[in-house]
């Protein structure tokens, strides 16, 4: 079956056929759920945070210009409507003590994550994600999980591009940071 | 960054995030109950306040023509303005008011109750989007 591109379904939606509509969510619904559990860190609001960012789409769609693609456009959307949702909720964040460690030890911490096995690595960096707050966790997410372009980022997150560079620079320093620590502290649970 | 960053790879095999049973239908019940809201309409190529402008712009000029046709002295010849025949359009006009005289009260009354039902139907749509 030929694959229709999301602007052949905006079109169609604006003619006024809404069902296609549906296509565009089948599409992104993993993608959408995915980003914003990452930010707000609860299924059920994630999934009416994603819910209310396809509708926002929805009646939006008539001012999509198509300067970006629909996936960068409906995906600023989705990070905008997730992080005021935790803005407002003032989530209770677990906030580290600024982590100073040198390059060795995080370099230490790569090597040993790379030894792991599969299992455990994502273990270990589901642990470490959680530590992170939801924008730092977003970032990571977008760039490593999604593996979206910095250039696109700094369109969805409303920032600029040297400023997403520094966040997700820092936001990984940080993931690495707080690895080292569960690390440590795993190893002195077992001695 | 460094050249080979591992995170790409640790990232990889994060398994992926599903949406819940049922999420799409979800969306898609909410997404059909706003369209029977306020459905995407065709956008005609004359908008509707340029047919209302075009409306009043043929009240005036015919208003006006009247006007001038009235002010002009009944000689019993044609009378005409900027090279317009008047006594010949108002004669159209008259014969068309004529007819429309003729037509039985039961056409009449189906009109206006065709034209009242429209009025409603606009006035309680616009209250239920108003109101929604």
């Amino acid at each position: 079956m030929e694959k229709k591109t999301d602007e052949y379904y905006i079109r169609e939606i604006l003619k006024g056929d809404s069902g296609s509509f549906s296509s565009l969510v089948e599409k992104y619904q993993h993608m959408v759920f995915s980003l914003s559990l990452k930010i707000l860190g609860n299924r059920e609001e994630a999934e009416d945070a994603a819910q209310e960012s396809f509708l926002k789409a929805y009646n939006s769609l008539r001012f999509f210009n198509g300067r970006s693609t629909f996936k960068t456009w409906f995906f600023r959307i989705v990070y905008n409507n997730a992080i005021s949702k935790q803005r407002t909720r003032k989530k209770n964040e677990y906030r580290i003590e600024d982590v100073r460690l040198s390059e060795a030890e995080l370099t230490v911490t790569e090597n040993a994550m790379n030894k792991f096995q599969s299992e455990d690595r994502i273990k270990y960096l589901k642990l470490g994600m959680d530590r992170l707050d939801s924008e730092e966790q977003a970032l990571l997410n977008l760039y490593y999980y999604d593996e979206i372009p910095m250039e696109e980022i700094a369109v969805i997150t409303g920032y600029s591009l040297s400023n997403v560079k520094v966040k997700i620079f820092r936001s990984r320093k940080h993931l690495l940071a707080e690895l080292t620590k569960i690390l440590k502290d795993e190893t002195i649970s077992i001695l | 960054m460094k050249n080979k960053d591992h995170l790409k790879e640790w990232f990889r095999e994060l398994p992926p995030e599903q949406a819940p049973q049922g999420f799409s239908n979800k969306v898609m019940k909410q997404v059909m109950s706003e369209w029977s809201l306020d459905p995407y309409k065709y956008q005609p190529i004359i908008s509707k306040k340029a047919w209302w402008t075009i409306g009043v712009m043929a009240i005036i000029i015919t208003g006006l023509l009247f006007t001038v046709y009235s002010s002009l002295p009944n000689t019993g010849v044609q009378q005409s303005f900027f090279g317009l025949n008047l006594t010949r359009l108002f004669s159209i006009v008259g014969q068309i008011f004529e007819k429309l005289n003729n037509i039985s009260p039961a056409v009449g009354i189906s009109v206006l109750a065709i034209i009242a039902l429209w009025f409603f139907d606009q006035l309680f749509t616009r209250a239920a989007r108003h109101y929604k």
